[in-house]
């Protein structure tokens, strides 16, 4: 708990023109863990993820592993360890499915380079589809599918922190319980923390270790994953009008707080963030 | 004084106005040859203003509207010359044919978003001198065309001379045609350019709608260019066909980017740059090389304008005095 | 029926220069965005540049490759410091800036080399190669194998190594080679260093046959917008496919087409242009949509 988190966002703000999209957001993400970062449609989501992977500008602190993120632009940011599977998949649609994939092995650190081989293996065994279909264009592949490729191609650049927009979106279900599956198993077999971005909460909580609620441009909450699980919890904090547990729960604790709207009007003083 | 009166006081376009009483003096002021090259310069600012009505409000590009100037500058002298017309009925010749040229290219280049336009129209812009050189029985060749006297002549009862009648039409067809360009641009037409503009939902949702609203203005500007094509040539009574050649497309382009692509005022200074630059290369430069000289400050000062401001030279001016005159006041309050 | 046969290689000779522009066009329309219309300006930069390269001493087998070279560094200097300020600026101000480069570069070539038209001594020799009747000069066959070579070396280059596939990554989605670490400025660079030298070897190819004068690429550049247009901008191999059509047909038709001799072999290309805009706007190979981010 006391030492210092892979990836740090301390008082993130950003706007697009004169709309400010983030007011000072604070979370944190340590290694191997997996974020979910819920919240409802336009809460910020994916620019939160946009902000950490450079592609737009911010105020306030980002770092990874100490070092400072704010100085450097999109493709300094995937260099030093971002990897980022954005919304609507981003794949190369032109290029095959082998190309694809080999692009994101082109852009992991020189020391893991005599791994690419049986990494990419390990992306054929965790979707074999992409193996079957590794000489089609990826713009021919299903939605799903392209979304798996997108997931692939990212974890073979060995990313440090693995930034995921909106995975299930227009998925069907059983697709999505497949992606989500992988998901589920990339921390520990790609040793990689994962954020994920996710409109389905109920599926994302089941993955992650951790929650964090934005709403309107803020954190609204921030808990273990499990404290969520809780229906009215989870409306609540999407609302942002949760009143927020009185003492400073640890991590894990799946107990629900009692409710006391005297004490904590902000979430800003949750348990994660008042640690610091 | 009530404030109803200030406002209106102040909304006057006094740049304007002093703009029209100098340009309707200096027929009386100036030598003949100055008058010529006045009469340049506001046909080919017209030229820029039918390019700027293209480039921004509709958002098309063409590459080839010398060409257009240029079919009208024949299609406006032949009719005098060789159909015996009136100059009136030639303007209108002019308009009328280039505003058809205008659509039977449109037709093809804007069924699709994209550079079809910009092809379309820079291949236009090649073949046209070279066509019009070979039709040498009509067009003159290569020596070109000369009307053996001034069309734009002064009717005895206005006491003008014909250079001096000549400037005033120029001028007079040139004011008019900017002004209906301007006000086009502002009522539920240019309402309807700015949705095409700004929204590519629209563009997306209403497909066949936009084509028809492009392909309108496209015709319009092409239009417009013919009549601004045929009013210089009439007033120069003389078209050659290395006039009207792929640089000069390029360079009416370069004008309407550097005056701006969105001010009317731009379409002036455009014209202005186009006519006096060359001039200014040859009176400094001198020499064979002096054309060349003007392409490259064209080049140059295009680049320059494109760098450093991309909305044209008089919305950079408009707001650097709007900053000074901010300043001042700040420092007069302090 | 001899004849006929003549004509068409003597097409396909002039085409392969037309396609060469058209691949040049293409490589940085599909990076950048932009339709360089100083594509054929620089190509005919790097032939005075060989021509003087010769004129000075050097042998043509040494002026060539370091005109190619110097050609390349300029594409990519060209990009750099021109064109990159201006990137994101949309398709007018692009087209501007090419203009402005055309413009530019034609004069600054009409006053280091004046006007006058002058003679690059075929690097081939004078002789002919053919078989029966149909012969073709050394020259033409020799600058067609110069400009297909390249055009080969730059398609393996696209499809074999990892530095052609972060290329083609780039010019399908920038965004997403961004957020894969590519560096996309140095790529974009690269397309036009490399459109650069195909400019110059279709230029030095095309130079002892046209003449050497600043106007030499003015119609070439328009038949190879029209090969870029027919094959589909988005497509290198349709590039080279339209340049070869638009050679033949350009050829047969001053042949045969009554009237379309010398100059107005151009309306070739605008018929072409037109055709295509009307029948098949994404060309013959060419994707039906470009969605740019």
């Amino acid at each position: 708990m006391t030492s210092e988190p892979l990836l740090r966002v301390d008082g993130l703000t950003a706007r697009y023109g004169s709309v400010q999209v983030l007011h000072d957001v604070s979370l944190d993400v340590r290694e191997g863990e997996m974020v979910a970062l819920l919240g409802a449609n336009g809460a910020g989501k994916t620019t939160l993820l946009r902000a950490v992977s450079r592609v737009v500008s911010t105020g306030g602190t980002l770092t990874l592993d100490g070092a400072d993120l704010t100085r450097l632009d999109t493709i300094g940011a995937a260099r030093a360890g971002i990897g980022h599977v954005p919304q609507g998949r981003g794949t190369f649609g032109e290029l095959t499915v082998e190309e694809n994939l080999r692009l994101g092995s082109m852009g992991r650190p020189g020391s893991l380079r005599g791994e690419a081989e049986s990494d990419l293996e390990r992306v054929h065994e965790m979707f074999p589809v992409l193996k079957e279909m590794r000489r089609r264009p990826a713009g021919a592949l299903s939605g799903g599918q392209q979304q798996m490729l997108a997931l692939g191609r990212a974890l073979l650049a060995r990313p440090r922190v693995l930034l995921v927009d909106e995975p299930s979106l227009g998925l069907a279900p059983r697709t999505t319980a497949e992606l989500f599956e992988a998901l589920a198993g990339i921390r520990a077999s790609w040793s990689t923390a994962v954020l994920l971005a996710e409109q389905n909460a109920r599926l994302s909580l089941r993955v992650a270790d951790r929650a964090v609620v934005l709403a309107r441009g803020g954190v609204a909450r921030s808990c273990a994953a499990s404290e969520l699980s809780d229906e009215a919890e989870l409306r609540a904090a999407y609302l942002g009008t949760t009143p927020v547990r009185t003492t400073a729960a640890k991590r894990g604790s799946a107990e629900p707080a009692p409710r006391d709207p005297g004490t904590a009007p902000r979430t800003d003083t949750d348990a994660e963030e008042a640690s610091r | 004084m009530s404030a109803p009166t200030t406002a209106s006081r102040r909304s006057l376009p006094w740049p304007w106005i002093a703009a029209v009483v100098w340009a309707l003096a200096v027929p009386f002021l100036f030598s003949d040859y100055d008058l010529l090259q006045l009469s340049r310069v506001w046909s080919v600012a017209l030229a820029v203003a039918s390019l700027n009505l293209l480039s921004g409000y509709a958002g098309q590009v063409s590459a080839g509207h010398g060409a257009l100037f240029g079919l009208g500058a024949y299609t406006g002298v032949l009719l005098v010359g060789e159909g015996g017309m009136p100059w009136p009925v030639a303007l209108l010749g002019a308009l009328v044919l280039c505003l058809g040229a205008g659509a039977l290219l449109g037709l093809p280049a804007l069924r699709v978003d994209g550079l079809g336009l910009g092809l379309i129209t820079i291949a236009v812009a090649a073949l046209f001198p070279l066509v019009v050189t070979r039709f040498e029985s009509l067009t003159g060749g290569a020596v070109g065309y000369a009307l053996g006297a001034p069309p734009l002549s002064a009717p005895g009862w206005t006491g003008l001379a014909d250079a001096q009648f000549a400037y005033l039409v120029v001028l007079a067809v040139c004011g008019v045609a900017v002004l209906g360009l301007r006000n086009l641009t502002r009522g539920r037409f240019g309402r309807s350019l700015e949705a095409l503009r700004t929204s590519s939902l629209m563009a997306v949702s209403n497909g066949v709608e936009t084509r028809r609203l492009t392909l309108t203005v496209f015709a319009l500007s092409a239009g417009v260019a013919g009549l601004a094509g045929a009013l210089n040539a009439l007033a120069l009574t003389l078209v050659t066909p290395d006039t009207f050649t792929l640089a000069f497309s390029l360079t009416l382009l370069a004008a309407s980017v550097v005056g701006g692509t969105r001010s009317w005022a731009g379409a002036i200074v455009g014209g202005a740059f186009v006519t006096y630059l060359p001039q200014l290369m040859s009176d400094n430069m001198g020499g064979g090389s002096s054309g060349q000289w003007a392409q490259v400050a064209y080049a140059a000062v295009l680049l320059l304008v494109l760098y450093f401001a991309p909305r044209g030279v008089v919305t950079f001016v408009r707001a650097g005095l709007a900053r000074l005159g901010a300043r001042r006041t700040r420092e007069k309050t302090a | 029926m001899t004849e006929f046969i003549q004509q068409i290689l003597a097409g396909l000779a002039a085409g392969v220069v037309y396609a060469g522009l058209a691949l040049a066009l293409g490589v940085v329309f599909q990076g950048t965005g932009m339709l360089n219309l100083a594509q054929g300006e620089l190509a005919t930069l790097s032939a005075f540049g060989a021509w003087s390269l010769v004129e000075a001493g050097m042998s043509f087998w040494l002026a060539f490759p370091a005109a190619v070279l110097l050609s390349a560094a300029l594409g990519a200097a060209v990009e750099r410091v021109l064109v990159r300020p201006v990137e994101g600026a949309g398709p007018m101000v692009l087209l501007a800036a090419g203009a402005a480069m055309l413009l530019g570069l034609n004069a600054l070539i009409a006053l280091v080399w004046d006007t006058d038209p002058k003679t690059f001594a075929s690097p081939f020799g004078a002789s002919s190669v053919g078989v029966g009747e149909i012969r073709l000069t050394s020259q033409q066959v020799g600058a067609a194998v110069l400009v297909l070579v390249t055009m080969g070396v730059i398609a393996a280059l696209f499809r074999f190594t990892p530095v052609g596939l972060k290329l083609r990554a780039v010019a399908t989605n920038p965004d997403s080679a961004r957020l894969l670490g590519v560096r996309t400025g140095r790529m974009l660079a690269l397309g036009w260093a490399l459109a650069g030298a195909v400019g110059a070897v279709a230029g030095t190819a095309a130079a002892p046959i046209a003449g050497l004068s600043p106007e030499m690429m003015a119609g070439p550049l328009l038949l190879a917008l029209a090969a870029a247009t027919l094959g589909g901008m988005t497509s290198r191999g349709g590039a080279v496919v339209g340049g070869l059509i638009i050679g033949v047909a350009g050829s047969l038709a001053s042949r045969y087409v009554p009237g379309l001799g010398g100059d107005l072999q151009l309306v070739v290309p605008f018929a072409v242009i037109f055709a295509v805009l009307l029948l098949r706007p994404q060309g013959l190979f060419g994707r039906a949509a470009t969605v740019r981010a």
